[in-house]
């Protein structure tokens, strides 16, 4: 596959006490050629790169037009983004989903990137921008999928149809007051759910000495899900939950290559959060079972100024592929329990049509529902 | 795709009823805003207010008698809010009288604000902190939007005399302040 | 000639004196140049006050109108249809007056005026939930990026919070920042990703931003 590089001249913008942008800095933008997005433009315009203590920092702000130069319609897209010389380990991604691309049509992709990194900077170019996938109405996708966006994306795409054939029965059984009305409880819904500063770290090394105990997990249990979560626990200490384990049962008639089971983390004041998942690759034969575990720690470094001490979990099965590739996610009757309405996130395509009816209002949303 | 069918006659009344609501508030948000936020100074505190003087109005549409007046029933009711707001959290007085005589000594200025002096626009902002608020608030009511000086009053609270007092003070400090900037040259061409 | 006191002048110039004071000033400055010159220096003052209250403030945050009034549209059509919601569950009383505005007042929590017959009447959990929600929509504002120095460390690490999400390496950093909070969702997987997914207000997309670890 001959690789082509596009370097498109960047204006850089002057703020008067940071240093500009040199060219030295400019990223590197790698589409194949048989790529079906080209790169039309791309603005670093606010870019800039300063010394920060004894570090280089680069603030880097890119908005790329993309032009669709395929002949289906482009559903989402994932780009990497990685900075080679910097964190060789490390890498970014930005993910649209939930767009509506026909053939030969542009849309805008920002990135906004900060990279520090020692003074004795290398001449190479610090970022680098990839294609990871791209997936089509016909839910194709195309790329590398190093970083199985298209299974991320193919998921997103999944709920998308769920939450729109949702809403448009809500139109056509309730009329624009019961769509209005659904709208507000998902906004209320979003600006309820707790946010949380998180960080997991690799090879679950301990950084407290608070006294740990096993914590078995609590499940919550969808009807028509494929996958049964049999058992699981994980080792609490104060606020670290470390190595969970889970053992989960196929009880569908299909084999399972992929599952993700997400948990909810129960602190001592009786709060709850959506704390993370436990992604799963494996061969699950039908009725067979296996267990998963992570080698990894998840800590919660403060929630409103409180330190956070986790009391309990619960987990439930959020997404399954089975061996030839479909999906299963949870229906919307299956998310309506009062305890996970509480928890779980709306999808991207329900918050994207929420934010129309808050900025736009309700009009514009029925456009945008019978779009489809 | 599922077709809706044709709207029904709630629906229609329903969305026309939402646009008529829509227009109303992209007619008047920016003057309401720049109304709030003189007399509050403090963007976060203008929004807030704004959204809440539009709540207030769209809920009360049936007390409004006559519809050529809309504007003018929102901008009390936006000047009002803001007001009750600083009573609230300013602890201002708008009934006392300030006097006529200024600090000695001009309020240090940061580098940034000597920066912004070129601009035309911070350097009338700095004009108007000068006065107190019930001057700004005053002033604001009766030479930018032109209310007489008996709704001034009622408006604030306070005896017509107060008012006036107000408002004259606060037009003398203004037209010192631009005296004395073109003394010094301050004023950008 | 005895001049008019400064006072009168100012009041003069906006036509606030009464009628008789009005003729007496007038009269005076027909044949007094340095009280014109007063009027004048009053007048220009009036409209450069005039001109400068048509005029947008600088926002902070690199905030737009545009953006601020998208914003502000938007939690009034929240507050209203909150309104509506909430008064749906008072029974209606004739003599009460309409519950509507008082509902939005409260629920913007803009002022401490709670009325109290009003909480009585409705659902505890309902109330408490709307005004939490819209409290926290009226405080959700774009996001502004605070980096603090990180700490160097040998072991490598993925953060998510609702400023942004990064890596970090050997003392480096890969930061992936969203240019506009407009109610961000956090994401973990415990194989070692963040994400942060968000509407962008400028395009109205969909986007979420990960960083991954993943041993070389």
């Amino acid at each position: 596959m001959r690789i082509s590089s596009v370097l498109l001249a960047s204006v850089c913008a002057l703020l008067p006490w940071n240093g500009v942008l040199s060219a030295a800095a400019l990223p590197k933008i790698d589409f194949p050629s048989d790529s079906p997005v080209d790169l039309l433009a791309a603005d670093y315009s606010g870019s800039n790169e300063t010394v920060r203590g004894g570090a280089l920092l680069l603030d880097f702000h890119a908005a790329l037009s993309l032009r669709n130069s395929s002949q289906r319609k482009i559903r989402g897209i994932t780009l990497l983004v990685s900075a080679q010389d910097v964190t060789p380990g490390g890498k970014g991604s930005v993910t649209i989903t939930s767009l509506d691309v026909g053939p030969q049509d542009t849309f805008p992709v920002r990135i906004d990137l900060r990279l520090l990194r020692p003074l004795q900077a290398s001449a190479n170019v610090p970022v680098q921008i990839g294609l990871d996938g791209v997936l089509f109405d016909d839910l194709s996708f195309y790329g590398p999928d190093k970083l199985s966006s298209r299974r991320t994306m193919t998921l997103a795409e999944w709920e998308a149809r769920r939450d729109r054939r949702y809403f448009k029965s809500v139109l056509a059984s309730g009329g624009p007051e019961r769509l209005r009305q659904e709208m507000l409880e998902s906004l209320t819904h979003e600006a309820d759910r707790p946010s949380l500063d998180v960080q997991v770290v690799r090879g679950g090394r301990a950084t407290n000495f608070e006294p740990e105990k096993q914590v078995k997990f609590a499940f919550l249990r969808m009807p028509d899900s494929p996958v049964e979560p049999v058992d699981g626990m994980a080792r609490i200490a104060g606020n670290e939950a470390r190595a969970p384990r889970l053992e989960v049962l196929n009880r569908s008639d299909r084999a399972i290559r992929y599952l993700e089971v997400a948990w909810i983390l129960q602190d001592r004041a009786g709060r709850e959060f959506l704390a993370g998942s436990v992604p799963a690759e494996l061969n699950l034969a039908p009725g067979q079972k296996s267990r998963i575990f992570e080698d990894a720690t998840l800590k919660f470094p403060q929630l409103r100024a409180q330190p956070m001490a986790i009391e309990g979990m619960t987990g439930f099965v959020s997404s399954v592929e089975y061996a030839d590739g479909t999906l299963w996610i949870p229906t919307r009757g299956d998310l309506e329990s009062p305890e996970l309405q509480r928890v779980v996130a709306p999808s991207d395509e329900e918050q994207r049509l929420a934010q129309i009816y808050r900025k736009r209002g309700l009009k514009a949303l029925i456009a945008e529902l019978n779009k489809f | 795709m599922t077709d809706r069918g044709a709207p029904s006659p709630s629906d229609t009344a329903y969305l026309a009823a939402q646009e008529l609501q829509n227009r109303f508030i992209s007619d008047n948000l920016r003057r309401i805003f720049l109304l709030i936020y003189r007399i509050v100074r403090n963007v976060d505190d203008a929004q807030d207010l704004t959204q809440e003087a539009f709540i207030k109005a769209l809920q009360r549409q049936d007390q409004l008698k006559e519809l050529d007046k809309a504007a003018h029933w929102l901008s009390r009711i936006a000047s009002n809010t803001a007001i009750d707001f600083l009573r609230r959290n300013g602890k201002v007085n708008f009934c006392e009288i300030d006097t006529l005589i200024e600090p000695l000594s001009e309020p240090s200025e940061t580098p940034e604000q000597a920066v912004l002096r070129s601009e035309h626009r911070a350097y009338l902002e700095e004009g108007l902190s000068v006065l107190t608020e019930r001057e700004r608030t005053a002033l604001l009511l009766r030479d930018v939007e032109g209310l007489p000086a008996e709704l001034v009053a009622q408006q604030m609270n306070c005896s017509k005399a107060t008012v006036r007092s107000h408002i004259a003070n606060a037009r003398i400090k203004m037209k010192r302040y631009m005296e004395r900037s073109r003394r010094t040259q301050r004023k950008p061409l | 000639m005895k001049h008019p006191a400064e006072v009168q002048l100012a009041l003069f110039t906006g036509g606030d004196l009464g009628r008789w004071e009005r003729w007496r000033v007038a009269r005076h400055i027909a044949r007094c140049a340095p009280c014109q010159n007063q009027i004048q220096a009053l007048r220009d003052a009036g409209a450069e006050l005039r001109e400068l209250a048509a005029e947008m403030p600088e926002l902070p945050n690199n905030l737009t109108w545009n953006r601020l009034s998208q914003e502000i549209t938007g939690n009034i059509r929240v507050g209203l249809a909150a309104g509506e919601a909430i008064a749906l569950f008072d029974k209606p009383a004739p003599s009460k007056p309409r519950l509507g505005w008082h509902a939005a007042l409260v629920l913007l929590g803009a002022t401490a005026i709670f009325a109290v017959a009003f909480w009585t009447s409705l659902p505890p959990q309902q109330a408490d939930h709307l005004l939490a929600s819209l409290k926290r929509i009226r405080t959700e504002r774009i996001g502004t990026l605070i980096r603090a120095v990180p700490a160097a460390t040998d072991e490598a690490m993925v953060e998510a919070s609702s400023s942004g999400i990064e890596v970090k390496e050997n003392g480096r950093t890969l930061s992936l920042m969203q240019p506009h909070s407009d109610g961000s969702t956090v994401s973990v997987s415990m194989e070692g990703s963040a994400g942060v997914r968000f509407v962008d207000a400028d395009t109205g997309q969909v986007t979420t931003n990960k960083v991954y670890y993943a041993d070389q």
